[in-house]
Parts: C-alpha cells; sequence; structure tokens
C-alpha cells in the first residue's frame, strides 16, 4: 500500500497541472431591467474559436451548479460564451474578448471579463475618471477597447476602457484643449486630431497624434506639431492608413460662411513619424463645411463619399462628390445630389457599400432645421434615394451611429427636433430583398444624451459615454443580440 | 514540445524540397469558377479575388456555380400585409399573410426572424378579426403562441383586440403539454427551430403544435418544413439532396467552346462540411490534363491569398519558361507525389516522439465573479 501510495504521489509530482481559464462576469445592477439573472432557470457555458459557430466544449448548467468547463483543447483566439436561457430561450447573453490558451502561452494573469446582460437592454457600465464629457472624441482600438478623448469646456484627458478588464484607466496624456475638431483613427490604433477651436474660439493650429494602445512605453504617447487651422472640416482614413482632410471654415469665421474646398493629407513617413501636413493640388468642386466623408470599400483606393455641407456662400450643397486616393482628385458624381440639402448630419457605411445619410440641418441658414428624412446613397447606381423617416422623438443632430456585429446600425440620442437632448435609440437596417431601411426602436438609454462617444467593443457590446451631466450615468453599455457575436 | 517542432519541419522541408513545378509562359485567357449556390457568402470572397485578378489580366471569367435559391420573400409579404392592413385593405392584407406562410411552411421560415414569423400569424389573425372569422383568428393567435410562448405583444404596436386574445391564448398554451423535439443534422450544418438557430442534434424543448425548421448545409439543398409535433418527443431527420455540381467536363466543354489552349478552374468545396476551400488549377484544353495545381483556405479575408495563389499559378517561371506543355508526366514522377510520400515518412517516424512527450493540451475554464444567485 504504502509503495502504491509513493507511486501515486511521484506521478502526481511529475504531472503537469491543467491551465484554468477564469472569466470574471460583470453585470448591470440588479435592479436595472438589463440584469440578466432574473428569469434565468439555466446557463449555457461554451468555448468556441472567434468566428466559429462550432463550440469546442459547452455545458448547460442548472441553478446551484458551479459555471466548471474542462477538457478545453488548446487554442488561439478562443472566446467563452455565456447564456442565460428562460424556458429554452435564451434572454442573456455576454462573451469575453478573444483569448488563446496554449501550452507556451498561459491564461492571462489578468483573467478577462465577460459582461452578462439581457439581449437588447442598456446598462450603468463602469464609470469613466472624466465625467461629463461632451462633445469629446471615443474610437475603437483595434483589439477592441475603447478610447474616449477630449470635449467640450476645456476636457484634455485621455481614458481607456478595456473589456478585458471590464474598468476605465486613466492615460497619462493632457491634449491640447480644442473642441470642433476632427478625430481620424489609424490601423494600428494612433489617431489624429486635426483642428479646431479653444475655448475662446481661436483656432489651434496644430495637429496631434495620440498612440493609448496598452503597453506602448513608457506610457501613452502623444505628438504635436504644425497643422492647418480649421473648424467644421470633415477626415476619412483611407485604406493605405494616411488621412485626408476636406474643407471647414478657416477661423475665425462663421457657421454660415468662408467654407474652403481645399484638402490636405496626413500619413506616417520615415520612423513612423508623421511627415508635415500635405495640402493636395486638388480641391473640391464645392467648398464644404459641416459635411461628411465616408469610406465606400475596404480595398486599396476605395473612394471616399463627400456629402452635404454648407458651401463658400452659405448655401447648402446638395451635390455629391467623390475622393480618388490613387488619383488625389475630387470627382462629381453626375446625378448624385441629395434630396435634401443638408449640413452638420451623419453618415454610416452599410453592407453592400450603400450610405445612409442621418439627420442633420437643412435651410434656411438663418434658421436652420433639423431633418428627419433619410437618405441612401447607392455606390453601383451613383444615386441617392429616399429610405424613409426617422420617427418623432429621435436623435437628428449630434446623435451616434455604431455598426452592430449583425451589420445593423444603431443610432443613439442626439437632438430632436426642438433641439432637446433624447434617450431614443433606434436600429436601422438595409433590407437586402427590396433595398428599404428597416428604421425600429429598441431599449432607450437611461439618460438623455448628445455629443456623446459610442464605441463597439471586441465583445460585440456598445459602450457609449458621455453626452450627459446626470451624475452616475456617464456610461452605458447595450448588449446586442448574439448573432454575428460569435 | 521540441520534438513537435521538429516534426513540424521535418514535415516542411520535405515538402518544400519537392522540385518546382516549371510554370508556363503563355498567359491564361479563360478562368472558370464553380461553387455551390448555398455557399454564397464563401463564394464571395473568391469571386471579389478572382474577378479582379480577371480584370487586370484582361482574362474572361466565366461562372458556371449553379444558380443561387430565389431569396426569401415572406418578410416582404409580412410588410406589405402590415400596411394593407393599417390601410384597412383586409382582403389584400389576407393574400399577402396567405402566400408570406405558405412560403414559410415550405421553406421552413428561412429568412423570418422568431418575430416576424409570429407576426405573419398575429397579422393573419387580426385580419381575420376583422373579416369575421373569430375562430380561425383564435387559431392562429394559438400558432403564434405555439412557436414562442414567452413572447408578449407590445400594447404600443398592437391594439387590444390582438393582445387580450393573445393574453388568452398564451393562457391557454402555458397548460398544454410540452414535447422535445431533436432535429438530426451533421454538426456544421445550420439548424434554425422557428426562426432561431440551435445546435444539431440537440433536443428542443417545445410546445405540441406547428414549428418550422430548416436546415442549411454547405454542398446540399435547403431543408425546410413545417412540422406538427405531438407526443411527448418528436425526431425530425432531414433528407438533404446533393446539389448539382458542375464537373470538369463542363469546365472543358466551355473552354473548347470559347478556343482557348488552357484555361484556370477553380472550384470552391467544403472538404470538412465547414471550411470553404478553393482549389485552383491549370487545365490544358486540348488533353484535359491538369498541369499545375494550388490549393487555398478562401474563407472571408482570403482575397489577396487568392489572387496571389492565381497569380503564382499562371506566372511564367523566369528560370525555365517552356514554350510548350509538353506530355503530360507519369504520376510517380511528380513532385509533389515525392514531398508527400517524405512528409508521410517523416511523420510515422517522428508522430509517436511527439505526442509521447507532449504535457497537457487542454484546459479547464470556471466563471467567477457576479455568478447566479
Amino acid at each position: 500500500m504504502k509503495r502504491v501510495t509513493v507511486a501515486l504521489l511521484l506521478i502526481a509530482a511529475c504531472g503537469e497541472g491543467v491551465p484554468l481559464l477564469e472569466p470574471i462576469i460583470d453585470v448591470p445592477p440588479i435592479d436595472s431591467d438589463a440584469y440578466p439573472y432574473g428569469g434565468v432557470d439555466e446557463l449555457l457555458v461554451s468555448v468556441a474559436r472567434a468566428g466559429e459557430d462550432v463550440s469546442l466544449q459547452e455545458a448547460l448548467i442548472s441553478a446551484g451548479q458551479s459555471l466548471l468547463l474542462s477538457e478545453i483543447p488548446f487554442g488561439e483566439e478562443l472566446v467563452v460564451h455565456l447564456s442565460g436561457r428562460s424556458s429554452g430561450i435564451e434572454i442573456a447573453y455576454g462573451r469575453t474578448c478573444k483569448v488563446t490558451v496554449t501550452a507556451d502561452e498561459q491564461p492571462p494573469d489578468d483573467e478577462p471579463h465577460l459582461y452578462l446582460s439581457r439581449i437588447v437592454k442598456w446598462g450603468i457600465s463602469a464609470a469613466p475618471s472624466e465625467p461629463g464629457r461632451v462633445g469629446g472624441h471615443g474610437y475603437a482600438l483595434p483589439r477592441g477597447s475603447a478610447v474616449l478623448l477630449g470635449g467640450n469646456g476645456g476636457i484634455t484627458s485621455v481614458e481607456r476602457f478595456d473589456p478585458q478588464t471590464g474598468s476605465f484607466r486613466l492615460l497619462s496624456i493632457q491634449l491640447t484643449p480644442r473642441r470642433d475638431s476632427v478625430l481620424a483613427p489609424f490601423a494600428d490604433g494612433r489617431a489624429l486630431i486635426v483642428g479646431g477651436v479653444d475655448g475662446d474660439d481661436n483656432p489651434v493650429a496644430t495637429v496631434e497624434v495620440v498612440d493609448p494602445r496598452p503597453g506602448i512605453a513608457p506610457a501613452a504617447r502623444r505628438d504635436e506639431q504644425e497643422g492647418p487651422s480649421l473648424r467644421y472640416h470633415a477626415a476619412a482614413t483611407l485604406v493605405d492608413d494616411s488621412v485626408v482632410v476636406t474643407g471647414g471654415i478657416i477661423p475665425p469665421g462663421g457657421q454660415s460662411g468662408g467654407a474652403t474646398p481645399a484638402a490636405w493629407s496626413f500619413r506616417f513617413g520615415a520612423g513612423n513619424i508623421l511627415e508635415p501636413a500635405l495640402q493636395l493640388d486638388a480641391t473640391m468642386h464645392f467648398a464644404r463645411a459641416r459635411h461628411s466623408m465616408t469610406r465606400l470599400g475596404d480595398e486599396l483606393g476605395a473612394d471616399v463619399l463627400i456629402v452635404g455641407g454648407l458651401g463658400d456662400t452659405g448655401m447648402a450643397v446638395k451635390e455629391a462628390e467623390l475622393f480618388r486616393p490613387l488619383r488625389e482628385s475630387f470627382e462629381l458624381v453626375a446625378g448624385a445630389t441629395l434630396t435634401h440639402a443638408r449640413w452638420g448630419h451623419a453618415a454610416v457605411r452599410l453592407p453592400g457599400g450603400f450610405v445612409l445619410i442621418v439627420g442633420g440641418l437643412q435651410p434656411p441658414v438663418s434658421d436652420p432645421r433639423p431633418v428627419a428624412a433619410l437618405e441612401l446613397y447607392d455606390p453601383i447606381q451613383g444615386q441617392f434615394s429616399s429610405a424613409g423617416t426617422l420617427p418623432a422623438g429621435a436623435g437628428l443632430t449630434d446623435l451616434t451611429i455604431t455598426e452592430l456585429p449583425d451589420g445593423r446600425s444603431l443610432l443613439a440620442g442626439g437632438l430632436d427636433i426642438n433641439g432637446q437632448p433624447v434617450a431614443t435609440v433606434l436600429i436601422a437596417r438595409l433590407d437586402p430583398v427590396d433595398g428599404q431601411v428597416d428604421v425600429s426602436a429598441t431599449d432607450s438609454l437611461a439618460v438623455p444624451r448628445a455629443a456623446h462617444s459610442a464605441v463597439r467593443l471586441c465583445d460585440g457590446t456598445i459602450l457609449i459615454s458621455g453626452g450627459t451631466d446626470a451624475p452616475g450615468q456617464d456610461t452605458e453599455r447595450y448588449n446586442p443580440p448574439p448573432e454575428g457575436r460569435r | 514540445m521540441t520534438r513537435v517542432i521538429l516534426t513540424t519541419c521535418s514535415v516542411v522541408l520535405c515538402v518544400l524540397s519537392a522540385r518546382p513545378e516549371i510554370a508556363l509562359a503563355d498567359p491564361v485567357p479563360l478562368i472558370i469558377v464553380t461553387a455551390p449556390s448555398a455557399a454564397s457568402d464563401a463564394a464571395k470572397p473568391m469571386l471579389d479575388a478572382l474577378g479582379r485578378f480577371a480584370r487586370e489580366r484582361g482574362t474572361v471569367l466565366l461562372d458556371l456555380s449553379p444558380a443561387a435559391d430565389p431569396k426569401p420573400q415572406a418578410g416582404r409579404h409580412l410588410r406589405r400585409s402590415i400596411e394593407d392592413y393599417q390601410a384597412f385593405r383586409f382582403q389584400s392584407a389576407l393574400e399577402n399573410l396567405d402566400v408570406g406562410l405558405a412560403e414559410a411552411a415550405r421553406t421552413g421560415a428561412l429568412g423570418l426572424s422568431p418575430s416576424e414569423l409570429s407576426d405573419l400569424l398575429i397579422y393573419r389573425a387580426l385580419v381575420l378579426t376583422e373579416l369575421g372569422d373569430a375562430a380561425r383568428a383564435w387559431d392562429d393567435f394559438v400558432r403564434a403562441v405555439v412557436l414562442d410562448p414567452s413572447r408578449r405583444l407590445d400594447t404600443a404596436r398592437f391594439p387590444p383586440r390582438a393582445t387580450e386574445p393573445f393574453a388568452r391564448a398564451v393562457k391557454q398554451v402555458s397548460q398544454a403539454a410540452d414535447s422535445e423535439l431533436t432535429i438530426a443534422a451533421p454538426d456544421h450544418c445550420r439548424v434554425v427551430l422557428d426562426g432561431r438557430q440551435i445546435r444539431p442534434g440537440q433536443m428542443q424543448p417545445v410546445k405540441w403544435g406547428e414549428h418550422y425548421v430548416h436546415v442549411v448545409c454547405p454542398e446540399r439543398v435547403l431543408y425546410g418544413t413545417r412540422v406538427l409535433v405531438k407526443g411527448p418527443r418528436r425526431l425530425i431527420e432531414p433528407r438533404f439532396d446533393s446539389r448539382p455540381k458542375p464537373t470538369l467536363a463542363d469546365g472543358l466543354r466551355t473552354a473548347r467552346k470559347q478556343g482557348v489552349q488552357s484555361f484556370l478552374w477553380a472550384q470552391l468545396a467544403f472538404p470538412d462540411g465547414v471550411t470553404p476551400t478553393l482549389t485552383l488549377a491549370l487545365i490544358d484544353t486540348s488533353s484535359g490534363s491538369e498541369r499545375r495545381r494550388v490549393i487555398v483556405r478562401a474563407g472571408p479575408g482570403r482575397e489577396n491569398d487568392i489572387a496571389g495563389a492565381a497569380a503564382r499559378l499562371v506566372s511564367p517561371d523566369p528560370v525555365a519558361i517552356e514554350s510548350s506543355p509538353g506530355p503530360a508526366r507519369a504520376w510517380y514522377r511528380r513532385p509533389w507525389v515525392w514531398g508527400i510520400a517524405g512528409a508521410t515518412l517523416a511523420t510515422a517516424i517522428l508522430l509517436p516522439f511527439a505526442i509521447g512527450s507532449d504535457s497537457a493540451s487542454h484546459f479547464d475554464v470556471r466563471l467567477r465573479g457576479e455568478v447566479p444567485p
């Protein structure tokens, strides 16, 4: 018996322990509609490769059982999924971002967080370090963290929300105070901030490159150099990772005049350092301010659609034009004319390369009225068509549009037809059969918001931050349907 | 672990040491592609990449893939019927709903979400109520609840004459018996029950009554049906028909009709039922023999790989260019045969060592944090 015991001990000592990944579940407050466990009678835990429907391992767990899953083969880019079911119906869902567990790469020390909440519900999320951020910028890093930066009222901080840790981190960067600037993210996670004015409406004639990526030594970086003085301009990041900035008003100048048709290009050069701003020889066919720029594809040389805006005489521009990166030229699109000339609108690329034009203001310039009509640009026909109308109570300006994992678009908050912030959230979907845009309402925000930021995180949830001064309500997180989130 | 690396290196070296095939000098004037029509999403990157490749070289691209299934129209009929209902055109609304439900029964509600599927029945019940047919209206309310017993109608969207009978139907259905429905299908297939995707072969609790099932498998014809579930359990074993697939003979016929000496034959398939794999082969039209072949993964984001593979396949070798293809080589003289033989030998010798020396190959997951109360 003694020999058997010794042998077993020796075997145990020689054997290596099975690695354990311990994701941490975060849930919204128990009193919120998004709380996931009410009515849930069983949970389905599964692990799958990112993007794959078939699970590597899964287990259906009833109340009281431990959430344990064993014998999962090593792999890269794995995702832990957790579904809450009521009578077999999935009512809550959450997933981690991608994790890698291999023989060479053990589970991370910072265990990944998993945000579990009711499907299609908003829940209050972790509080940011800088509350009340209005008019700032937000964008997603390549690995799916959210970066929030700047804002009106002299906010200069930069912070990062990491879904892997479920928390915000204030970075050691202070931006130049500015508003009405434009941000263009680069593929590697850096971002360019161009133009804007300070608190006294003086132009800020610099551009900043911020690098808020995790692991940047010694800390997050910010570089600043001279740039064009612009306000109400627009920017687009091209597939070759350069940025094109067009139009705007050279301050001082009112909203209604002095727009320029000029364009600038920004790109990184030797040593991965931003080269001086290059003003392009080509100019837009129309001077524009408060217009939109939307890249039409993801292939090298993809065109950029330029829509609307206020012209140099203060008249709204109806005609759309394309920026052709390979030719560095601007070309008018014959017949591509907005039914509702507008400025200050939002534009989003939909599946198939269509571009949806949402909201904005329409003439007269002296007394502008918000536009509820939606218009859809067809890149094949090169024409706009009417795509319906936003319902009453929808945000028409200063709203955010975020692509959902299933290809639909989430329209959140904004100012309504009376200029009041709203909590309305809509989902727009391009019907692939009849080409119509279906707009339907989904769960509303906890508080009305305008000029906020919205970012899609690596787990497919949407983080909305700022745009309100309501205490304790700075950040909300939307849990879209599980489709497209594998 | 070191031995695993050694094994891998040996296999790679064996394959790489195979003598490269001599490329052809003549340009390829024709590309023929085939893909299963059910796999249109997977086929798109291939078509995009080869389309661009063809445009850049002035090459003709022919797609011999079987025609895709017609797009489902039931959702469209639902939207039209709602418009008709709201405009008091009840007869037209009823016609649209009947057409939509007939299609749903035929396709197993392909293209419909759970709420759209039950909306078809709820709106037909509303229309029938308006037309004075209360009995059939009640049946449709019950059918709608059977599909989704947890659904509650939004009082802002539906009138009381819909929400009240619907609530009564919910009460009635909740007292009805449950059944266990299992749909047996291969793991890589997409199984959808009442508009919701479920895992193949997994038992689903459902209420007795009508349910809609469709199963989509790559390279197979859609299986769609409406089933009446009665009794404690029901097993559905779909019968799948294979899709007619163009063969190389079809490609050769097309190429000869076009009068070309050689062509690029691109065939998308799912060897393991899941992974889209593209086989590119350079075919000599007169002999029908295959000169060179490349196999690449063809899912989304692989466009550059596909275009690169096609370019390598047709580009002339700068060192040794043959002006004509010459006679076909015996199979045992082909380099890939030697490569595979070497790799198999190396694997057979080294794999037992590699397997024997490996430590744990799996891990466990334990969720903590805010677990269920």
